[in-house]
């Protein structure tokens, strides 16, 4: 297996520009997730590890060698696409074989590998079924398991769960994930849907507009966000922004919110002029001490907690609360942050002050 | 606005019972959610209430009237699709004033004006109201979709999935706005979907469907916190409620043939030994993957605990709902 390091890739369609000189690297064995809403780049960027695009300029190593002018079939990786395509008139056992055979290999080796795949996926006693009626689950593995005979050093995923229901998928993204836990495979997944990102992922990195906007593990990118596209992007409900016009300065550990002072980590970086108060739903709590205060809109029971929606006087903002808390739409509630989790944004660039919260990670790039 | 009342509905196409004698009675200003899976009956239901399907048997009565014998126009229901369906040749604002003019309403001008403007409003699409239908994104188009609906005062406002084809974040702020349409125009709501978050959220009542049966019928907080059977506890909640033969734990009632365990409901610290099987940091929550004698569990942990893969914790159950071998909830 390997480790996949982009150095600067850039693609561009004529005119248009698809990636932006991204950089980042993939460690051996990862189950890595490429985010970000459609059109960002993401699938240019996997297809260019892929080989299936050649970047306009930039490089990308696969175990130390450079790879990025190499054609597919010299790349060694395999690709899974979105509609799992699978050969119709050939029963599952050729599905799989299929691309041994066309490699070469001798008959008695493929048998073993194919039937050695069939267990890893659960399918030993579908083999000899035709693939035409086989249930959504079922051509899935298949589907994965033409991907996994061919031993490559590395699987492409191209929302690879994308046409399945929820629930379904929900059960699908836990088997992907288990399996890759059994192989030790790098993978690389894309994906748009921030949750799926977030319970699958070793690592995310989070494309805009052909930009990588922020790589770490998920805990670090929805407690730490870089930029405000992020912080928007990750967790349902998102960050909330309460805007403000007003100064920080090196050191502070307070900011003025309409009059109120509201605690922050400490900041290590001065700005002054548009700037944003980013809080997340769960640490927005409810309390008659708060001077602070804003008047409920909407509530939203989700079983053990509920989401309030309220009018403040820097914008709305959506709290994450116990379900047991009683909150009235009409009421005015007194509010206090978790100052500890406070997140300061410049709107002239969009992205996050420095602090003693995130300077570890932004320091990082 | 008005209360709609079903009285034993059935429903059969060929061989295959789309509803079984499903009563259900919608309160007058109502946000009733209908939840099931694919096949359940869910839109079936909707379809007979509209007058797009005819009964097998059993009655319809809408604010007093059975309706069995009207054809959909006369019956006074405004529905939406899943999928929206504009008239791409025509503006946001003929769109919406297309229902008000038809010859069954023949509603003057000055009053369609004032209709549209006030829906355009409350739907936040006043500065589209002169666009071409096609010029607009997914989310604006079913929007005006729902517009469409809305600039008439019907009995009842039948939806079907109407947010279904949206994107996370567009789905998210127009539950919202739905809530609030619904608050302030005191509508009636007959609203089907499969999304558990959607049923949860905004409904004042939910009616489960299993194989074309009502299975309960509730407010939110009843069905999630006191489902009366395995069925029900299994369609609320996320991450689903974890299932386990009664014996696992033990001090159950007699006759409990299984137990349900909500994610949240489970102690750590004392009780059986688990292993975590892997742990999903989901920034307001972290999840843990645990097996137990073989059986797999879901809870729900603090962010702030570093748990391993592999290590080994106590979980015991907080308040288990207990079923018997049919399903059907212990009390």
């Amino acid at each position: 297996m390997a480790q996949i390091v982009i150095k600067n890739i850039r693609k561009e369609f004529g005119d248009f520009v698809a990636v932006k000189e991204s950089s980042f690297t993939i460690e051996d064995g990862e189950f890595f997730m490429l985010l970000g809403p459609s059109g960002c780049g993401k699938t240019t960027t996997l297809r260019m590890i892929a080989g299936l695009e050649l970047p306009t300029s930039g490089e990308i190593f696969l175990d130390g060698e450079e790879i990025s002018q190499k054609p597919p079939s010299q790349r060694d990786i395999a690709f899974v696409f979105q509609m799992f395509a699978l050969y119709p008139h050939l029963n599952v056992y050729k599905n799989l074989s299929y691309p041994l055979v066309s490699q070469g290999m001798p008959r008695a080796q493929i048998r073993a590998k194919v039937d050695e795949v069939a267990q890893i996926l659960g399918i030993t006693d579908i083999l000899k079924r035709p693939v035409g009626g086989l249930s959504g689950g079922d051509r899935q593995r298949v589907a994965l398991g033409r991907a996994i005979v061919r031993d490559p050093k590395a699987f492409m995923m191209d929302e690879p769960l994308g046409a399945l229901d929820a629930e379904f998928r929900e059960h699908m993204a836990e088997e992907l994930r288990a399996l890759h836990d059994r192989m030790g495979a790098t993978t690389v997944y894309v994906t748009h849907d921030q949750l799926e990102a977030m319970q699958m992922g070793d690592k995310i990195v989070v494309m805009n507009n052909a930009v990588v906007e922020q790589f770490g593990t998920p805990q670090e990118i929805y407690d730490k966000p870089a930029t405000m596209f992020v912080a928007d992007f990750i967790g349902s409900p998102s960050m909330n922004f309460l805007r403000f016009d007003g100064a920080v300065a090196e050191g502070d550990t307070a900011v003025m919110l309409n009059g109120h002072a509201h605690g922050v980590p400490r900041q290590l970086q001065g700005a002054s002029g548009h700037l944003v108060f980013g809080v997340r739903p769960e640490h927005v709590t409810i309390s008659d001490a708060g001077h602070y205060r804003g008047e409920v809109l909407a509530t939203e029971y989700l079983g053990t907690t509920q989401i309030v929606t309220l009018d403040t006087p820097n914008g709305e903002l959506k709290a994450r609360i116990d379900s047991s808390q009683i909150a009235r739409v009409g009421e005015k509630l007194g509010l206090s942050f978790n100052s500890d989790a406070v997140t300061l944004f410049n709107t002239s660039d969009q992205r996050a002050l420095r602090s003693d919260l995130n300077k570890e990670v932004l320091d990082r790039g | 606005m008005a209360e709609v009342v079903l009285k034993n509905l059935s429903k059969s196409y060929g061989d295959t019972h789309a509803l079984k004698d499903v009563s259900m009675t919608i309160p007058d200003g109502a946000f009733v959610v209908l939840l099931g899976p694919t096949g359940a009956g869910k839109t079936t239901t909707l379809r007979l209430i509209s007058g797009l399907e005819k009964l097998d048997k059993g009655e319809i009565w809408i604010g007093g009237r059975n309706v069995g014998h009207e054809t959909p126009a006369q019956r006074d229901v405004a529905m939406v699709f899943q999928q929206y369906s504009l008239y791409p040749h025509m503006s946001v604002k003929d769109n919406l004033a297309f229902p008000l003019r038809s010859p069954i309403l023949n509603t003057p001008a000055d009053e369609i004006e004032r209709k549209v403007t006030e829906v355009a409003r409350v739907l936040q699409i006043s500065h589209k109201l002169n666009n071409k239908a096609t010029a607009l994104s997914g989310g604006e188009m079913q929007r005006v979709s729902i517009g469409r609906a809305l600039v008439r005062d019907p009995a009842i406002y039948l939806m079907d999935e109407p947010l279904s084809s949206l994107d996370a974040k567009l789905r998210t702020d127009l539950r919202v706005e739905l809530k609030r349409i619904h608050a302030n125009l005191g509508a009636t709501l007959l609203y089907v979907t499969h999304d558990q978050i959607e049923a949860m959220t905004m409904a004042t009542h939910v009616g489960v469907l299993n194989a074309g049966k009502l299975v309960q019928f509730g407010t939110p907080r009843e069905i999630y916190e006191n489902p009366n059977s395995l069925y029900v506890a299994s369609r609320l909640g996320l991450p689903r409620i974890n299932i386990l033969p009664a014996d696992v734990f033990g001090g159950v009632p007699t006759g409990t043939a299984k137990i349900g365990m909500r994610p949240e409901h489970i102690q750590q610290g004392t009780g059986q030994d688990a292993e975590i099987q892997r742990v999903e940091h989901l920034g307001d929550q972290t999840r843990l993957h645990l097996t137990l004698k073989g059986h797999a569990i879901t809870t729900i942990a603090d962010p702030s605990i570093d748990y391993k893969t592999g290590a080994h914790i106590k979980i015991a159950p907080k308040n288990p709902l207990c079923f018997d071998a049919d399903g059907d909830r212990i009390r």
